[in-house]
């Protein structure tokens, strides 16, 4: 995943953008929940700051509103006074963009003062990894949105599968490891359909280049993708898909075919 | 009530965090505030210490054992660093802090080859809270609180009154007095680098059930620790105490009212003055 609105030259995005994770992931929860007040946390960087841009349209779009919006240094350790802040908040849900290690002591510590049975939380890089370090005991009400969990679908099973027989089966696999192996694919798709490997005629042949991989389907479309979108709703340390939001557009409009290059 | 409330919560992140910064920091404090040694791999003792935890719980033994496990991984690691590293630098503070650099990268690495780089799930009593007048709020990290604070009353009086304490304070003012005077300064020194070694490994086991545990954790806990000595003052708990506090107080103060990064900014504009023109500390050594 990635905050969007780069067009460099000979670059691909096979990433999920905010518009992905959460133009339809937002109004579908708060409607769910009969969410009234989000809080928006996340770590002091472009992506978040970015994530936070589409969330809030979004937020008011369902007919919620936001309540807080607050961005935290990388190295961070201590969430008290933010946690005290979303709990005067009286906010319903709480929308994180906290990275690794962050967003591990903010969803300790976020259980520890009893706020996870009072609102929902949902991030859109809380993976596999730091939902172990989160720990299953503090992750009542945790959701996250990406094109891929390791939890088996049709489209990702066999490859799980294959995985786990390679490395372990502790091995632990989330999206930001597997979008590697998309990116092979899709750079394979992507050359066959150029019948090509320079940047130039693959930046021409890029838009529909496609291949179903296992995040299912996978189209290029102004060098980024369209693919489904997952909401999962975390139990333990695994996630349990509860909606699929088929074939989201990636809102980029970088300039491909016959013109670019 | 309201403003009741909030100034109880207030008090409770205050109270939490100034116990946190003073436990993570006693061990550079001795070590650094002592010997003289700027020991770049105090935040990896720390992380040995949560490592503990780790192990402890995933042989499924009872947590408590963390404690006995980290105090003899960490006296074994600190001995070693001090007998082999630290001894001949002593006098020597660039080259001390290179070489527990060094130290610091190899224990990172040693722990990313024996666990992964992947964050631990430490579980502890960190998920049940209790009513403090109303709000609710973590009941480990009040026995935490409790916990440091009788460590460090019992710390201070051991310091001020004991045999060894009185001689430690002798090797610092004066080292080749001392030694005249029958002080083994060689033994004594290297003690005292173990026993901060150790109060750090046991700052780990305390705090791993509240904060992340990954191998990379120790640089943090590094930096701030520095931080509370240079404000506070080298050589003294009462500079570590000062130091806790305008570090910590800061912080949150500042976080509560305005955001974290301007809490964080100014913690390093404070330390960084300090350095400038204040570089003995807030309580400057006797």
């Amino acid at each position: 995943m990635y905050e969007g609105g780069d067009c460099a030259k000979g670059t691909f995005f096979v990433g999920e953008t905010p518009a992905q994770q959460l133009t339809p992931v937002i109004p579908w929860l708060t409607a769910q929940h009969q969410i009234k007040r989000w809080f928006l946390i996340g770590n002091d960087y472009i992506w978040p700051r970015k994530s936070n841009e589409v969330a809030k349209k979004a937020i008011q779009g369902a007919g919620a509103t936001v309540v807080g919006e607050e961005y935290v240094p990388f190295d961070v350790d201590n969430f008290d006074a933010v946690l005290g802040k979303i709990r005067d908040s009286k906010a319903d849900a709480v929308f994180i963009t906290l990275v690794g290690g962050s967003a591990v002591t903010f969803n300790r510590s976020f259980a520890s003062f009893g706020l996870s049975d009072k609102m929902i939380r949902f991030g859109t890089m809380i993976e596999e990894n730091t939902l172990i370090g989160i720990g299953a005991s503090n992750a009542r009400n945790l959701y996250s949105a990406s094109s891929f969990f390791s939890t088996p679908t049709a489209t990702s099973a066999q490859f799980l599968e294959r995985y786990h027989k390679q490395f372990g089966a502790s091995a632990v696999l989330s999206s930001i490891g597997e979008s590697t192996y998309e990116g092979i694919r899709m750079y394979d798709a992507m050359a066959r359909k150029a019948n090509s490997v320079s940047i130039g005629d693959l930046t021409k042949a890029s838009d529909g280049a496609s291949y179903k991989g296992p995040r299912g389907v996978v189209t290029m479309k102004s060098r980024n993708v369209t693919a489904d979108i997952f909401l999962a709703k975390a139990s333990g340390a695994r996630y349990d898909i509860v909606k699929t939001f088929s074939q989201l557009g990636s809102a980029e409009t970088c300039a491909s075919g016959a013109d670019a290059g | 009530m309201r403003v009741d409330f909030m100034l109880l919560s207030y008090f409770l992140n205050l109270g939490y965090a100034c116990a946190a910064l003073a436990l993570t920091t006693i061990g550079l404090a001795i070590v650094f505030g002592l010997l003289g040694v700027l020991n770049m791999a105090h935040g990896e003792f720390i992380m040995l210490g949560t490592y503990s935890v780790v192990v402890v719980q995933r042989l499924g033994l009872p947590a408590l054992l963390a404690i006995p496990l980290a105090i003899v991984v960490c006296a074994v690691a600190g001995w070693t660093v001090e007998r082999l590293l630290v001894r001949p630098l002593y006098q020597r503070p660039f080259d001390t802090l290179l070489a527990t650099w060094g130290v610091s990268i190899l224990l990172r690495e040693g722990v990313v080859a024996l666990f992964g780089k992947g964050y631990q799930d430490v579980t502890g009593a960190d998920g049940a809270s209790v009513n403090v007048l109303g709000t609710p709020y973590p009941a480990f990290r009040l026995a935490m609180m409790l916990a440091v604070g009788v460590a460090f009353a019992g710390l201070a009086a051991w310091y001020s009154r004991s045999q060894t304490g009185a001689r430690i304070r002798g090797m610092v003012a004066n080292p080749l007095l001392a030694r005249a005077a029958g002080i083994n300064t060689t033994r004594l020194a290297s003690g005292t680098f173990i026993t901060g070694v150790v109060l750090a490994g046991l700052a780990g086991v305390l705090l791993a059930p509240i904060v992340r545990v990954e191998p990379y954790m120790g640089l943090d806990y590094l930096l701030n620790s520095f931080f509370v000595l240079v404000v506070g003052g080298l050589g003294s708990l009462l500079g570590l105490a000062v130091g806790t506090f305008v570090i910590g107080g800061t912080q949150v103060a500042v976080s509560s009212f305005i955001d974290q990064t301007s809490g964080y900014t100014t913690v390093l504009i404070l330390s960084i003055y300090f350095l400038w023109s204040r570089p003995n500390g807030l309580i400057a050594r006797r």
